[in-house]
């Protein structure tokens, strides 16, 4: 293993050292699905039925999970949350087949079949049959093969998916393609009655190889993932998780990894150069292109939450925690390998930790509400510039404000396992954004409290805590404010404030 | 709870083949090969009753240079300019070196109790230390619940 720069130390994880002793993959295997036809038959997976839910005024949401995954059920509840009946959700599950690489004909063709049939459900009820597509990881790369007529039969068009939305998606590869763990995980996969590769060879793991400029995919892979088609929209969306090294809780500095645990940002963010001939034609062009936006994911994850992850003595890292070693694992030596890009077994298992904890990581990224927010954001967008593909107007935007002395109801703290009555205190605010601020606060925190106060931002408002004393006495807990860009944003009243207090 | 199982034994394996391999120990930076070298050792040096009151008042007393002293922080890293205030707010710090555990020639862990701990954490940790140029610094600590 050659020495890596730092951003790329994260997304190595297990995969560096574990491609020193990469052994070797097993010629064939007959797994139980080998003779599974056909391949797209719908009674075979649990894709939602294309024409359920079609509605001239509910925009097709089509989700594509990756390799080894699941049907992105929980993505799909938040867009749901988000945006209401502006938009359907439909989950394509190839869950059965998902070890493979997206070529297999389970994966790409099936998935063009299925977005055909969305589409023209959509169109029967009186809808543009423009189909928006969200993928998590290897599902982009899915969707890509499904645009080629090379790889399917009926490709599909801009006109069927205007607009594909890819989270963490490894345009250029991953550091896992080629690595023991990742062949070792189908394997695992395949001993719990999952997905099997068909054959070994042209499955995932092995063809995830990272690959740019137009470097061929490992033979047996077929080409590289093809352009989209003309007149599509590209949203990248990419995870990037920064260790922040804490002592008793205090901030001492930052180490950025520049990936998400599994794919580099560069990767995440690599249409660009990731297909056949290396670079992409202008996006402008009409025959490739795309309107190409990427927009990186922040999180960040602290030395103490990892060591948490490490230490936990029943956790699935126990085991190898004894054999690596608690002394290796410190943070001092863990942190100046990952500074030295030095992929130790140390290093990797430590950056496996964070996969769990940090919420742009490859694993938490289809849940983390900052993440989905952004593909909330593209969504509203595309339709706000397509207001054909919109018919029934505006997103509703004015939901009754609660005013002063209104208690909005009750959150749970996870922290302290208790309940915390919300109030608004002064302003204007709907009751369930307030909700929504405080449950963020307390259990879907985007940052690291800072301070004796745990002050932190988000989403336009300022939150705090009181001293443990002070709530004991008094009962208050604590206050969420709205900052400046949260009344720049509309979101709430100026001046207004939520106080949290004992019930 | 049966696939965490297989999972953390296939991990741990395949760490533990991989640390066969021997193709880790010579990237190691030199600071981290101070601790490496001093793995060597047979035992861990004690934590002296000294050593634990100077830890204590180097990582409370505010100043950067103190702390730096505390904490085992790579050369050249530059560190919050914050947490000198921070940490002297939460100080003095008792360790209890009856509770001074080493893990390896270079790396222990003890238990301190903070004076003044912040509002919602726990008075007292468990610090790992790690011994580098010729004394006990800390790398890293963890609630003690």
């Amino acid at each position: 293993m050659t020495r890596r720069p730092r951003r790329g130390a994260l997304a190595v994880l297990a995969a560096a050292v574990l491609a020193l002793t990469c052994l070797p993959v097993p010629a064939a295997v007959s797994p139980a699905l080998a003779d599974v036809a056909p391949a797209c038959s719908r009674s075979l997976n649990g894709s939602t039925l294309p024409a359920a839910m079609q509605s001239a005024s509910s925009r097709p949401v089509v989700l594509v999970h990756g390799w080894t995954g699941k049907p992105m059920t929980d993505t799909a509840a938040l867009l749901k949350k988000a945006l209401g009946d502006k938009i359907s959700t439909f989950m394509f599950d190839y869950s059965k087949w998902a070890a493979n690489w997206p070529t297999n004909a389970t994966i790409a063709p099936c998935l063009a079949t299925y977005i055909h049939q969305v589409s023209a459900a959509y169109h029967k009820v009186g809808g543009d049959g423009g189909v928006i597509l969200v993928a998590h990881s290897m599902g982009g790369l899915a969707i890509r093969y499904a645009s080629d007529a090379a790889f399917v039969t009926e490709p599909i068009t801009a006109a069927n998916a205007p607009l594909v939305i890819t989270m963490d998606t490894p345009h250029l590869g991953s550091a896992w393609g080629g690595s023991f763990l990742a062949e070792a995980k189908q394997i695992g996969d395949g001993l719990f009655g999952r997905s099997v590769p068909n054959p070994f060879g042209t499955d995932g793991a092995h063809c995830l190889q990272p690959h740019d400029n137009g470097k061929a995919l490992p033979a047996q892979c077929g080409g590289l993932p093809p352009w989209l088609a003309g007149g599509t929209t590209l949203d990248e969306i990419a995870g990037g998780i920064t260790i922040r090294r804490t002592v008793l809780g205090v901030h001492l500095y930052d180490i950025p990894t520049g990936s998400d645990g599994i794919v580099e940002v560069a990767s995440s963010s690599g249409y660009r150069t990731s297909g056949p001939g290396g670079a992409a034609p202008a996006v402008s062009s009409a025959t490739i292109g795309t309107t190409l936006h990427t927009q990186v994911v922040d999180c960040s994850v602290t030395t103490g939450q990892i060591q948490s992850v490490l230490s936990a003595p029943s956790g699935v890292f126990s085991s190898a925690v004894e054999v690596v070693g608690v002394g290796a694992l410190s943070d001092y030596a863990v942190l100046q390998e990952l500074q030295n890009g030095i992929t130790s077994p140390a290093v990797l298992l430590y950056s496996a930790a964070a996969l769990p904890t940090a919420g742009c990581s490859h694993i938490k990224i289809t849940n983390d509400k900052a993440s989905v927010n952004k593909v909330v954001d593209d969504i509203k967008g595309f339709l706000a510039d397509h207001p054909a593909h919109s018919p029934i107007g505006p997103f509703p935007t004015t939901v009754a404000s609660a005013k002063p002395g209104t208690v909005c109801g009750t959150v749970h703290n996870s922290i302290v396992n208790d309940l915390v009555k919300v109030t608004v205190a002064a302003g204007a605010v709907p009751c369930a954004l307030a909700l929504d601020i405080v449950d963020t606060y307390y259990n879907h925190t985007p940052g690291v409290p800072q301070g004796s106060g745990a002050f932190l931002e988000f989403d336009g408002w300022d939150c705090s805590s009181t001293s443990g004393a002070v709530s004991e006495q008094t009962g208050h807990y604590g206050t969420c404010e709205v900052t400046s860009q949260g009344v720049a944003a509309g979101r709430a009243a100026g001046g207004t404030k939520i106080s949290l207090d004992r019930p | 709870m049966r696939k965490s199982r297989v999972v953390a034994a296939a991990v741990a394996a395949l760490l533990l083949v991989s640390c066969s391999s021997g193709n880790h120990a010579s990237q190691r930076t030199t600071d981290v090969a101070a601790t490496t070298a001093a793995a060597a050792t047979p035992t861990a040096p004690p934590l002296t009753t000294a050593q634990a009151s100077a830890l204590s008042q180097q990582l409370t007393v505010g100043t950067d240079a103190a702390l730096r002293q505390a904490i085992a922080v790579p050369s050249g890293q530059a560190v919050d300019p914050q947490a000198a205030r921070q940490l002297a707010a939460m100080g003095p710090i008792t360790f209890d070196i009856s509770t001074f555990h080493a893990l390896d020639a270079g790396t222990a862990t003890v238990v301190g109790t903070l004076a003044h701990p912040p509002a919602g954490q726990p008075a007292r940790w468990k610090f790992t230390l790690v011994f580098v140029d010729k004394a006990w610094r800390i790398s890293n600590t963890e609630p003690v619940l």
